[in-house]
């Protein structure tokens, strides 16, 4: 868990640091690449491209499937007062559902 | 008029807001999101045009205490807490500082709130890009905490 923990926070800085490029290298059997070199072929992609897309593809739905939002205890705190206790309404979020609401068909 | 509605076949090939993961992830990946009900995607355009001009996504999430005292479990109705998490919104680089970016927050408020009621759901949390966004998100009411980089919308108390 702490494991797992690193890591999320990585990915969490990674995300403002969009640039910096690191290598990820694997071994996979012969049949496995190949395969993997027809379908990049077919979608005009380099092999890595490849991966890279389709595997960030199936990583962002696992993590969406497994990660809930959990607050430490300092946050927490934090978390339960305001929802027990909302702060009072912002003028300038009630400006913005007014432009809204008088701009936009929602369907 | 705007209109905003669900994605479906609407005009998204030319939808360009700057960022390429953005952009690719409406051409590509949206439809199968939506398929697959990982994600709503809701897209905004003129009204009588086809054209997508913006978008967001909507996803399911839940919030709880690493160790929830056991005080607080009797306040909580519903736990861990139902929220929504606005994933992605981006508008395109042509209709940028036009405002529709905050319709886009805005529509996304209106649409949690029609179905707050029967779900209970009261939280909405985004997770800004940049520091940019986050004042923006702030300025508008929603609850930044220490070493947190999601924000807080709490809904219950929007309106008078």
């Amino acid at each position: 868990m702490t494991a797992l923990k690193r890591v999320i926070k990585r990915d969490g800085r990674a995300k403002n640091k969009r640039m910096k490029v690191e290598r990820l290298s694997m071994r996979i059997d012969i049949s496995a690449k190949t395969r993997l070199e027809r379908a990049a072929a077919y979608t005009q992609k380099s092999v890595s491209e490849y991966v890279v897309t389709r595997a960030l593809e199936a990583a962002e739905a696992d993590i969406i499937t497994h990660e809930k939002v959990i607050l430490p205890e300092m946050i927490w705190d934090k978390f339960f007062n305001a929802l027990q206790k909302p702060p009072k309404q912002n003028a300038a979020m009630k400006a913005l559902l007014k432009e809204h609401d008088q701009a936009v068909v929602s369907r | 008029m705007y209109i905003v509605e669900s994605l479906k076949s609407q005009d998204r090939q030319s939808f360009d807001c700057g960022e390429e993961s953005l952009n690719r992830y409406l051409r590509e990946r949206a439809t199968q999101d939506i398929k697959r009900k990982l994600n709503r995607v809701f897209v905004i355009r003129e009204e009588r045009k086809d054209q997508v001009i913006g978008y967001y996504t909507l996803a399911a999430t839940t919030i709880e205490a690493a160790k929830l005292p056991p005080a607080h479990a009797k306040y909580l109705p519903q736990y861990p807490i139902p929220a929504a998490l606005l994933g992605k919104l981006a508008v395109d680089k042509a209709w940028q500082n036009k405002g529709i970016g905050k319709h886009l927050l805005a529509n996304a408020i209106r649409r949690i709130q029609s179905i707050e009621k029967e779900m209970g759901l009261h939280v909405l949390l985004v997770d800004p890009l940049t520091d940019d966004l986050a004042k923006f998100y702030v300025s508008v009411g929603f609850m930044q905490f220490p070493l947190e980089r999601r924000l807080f919308l709490f809904m219950n108390n929007l309106e008078d």
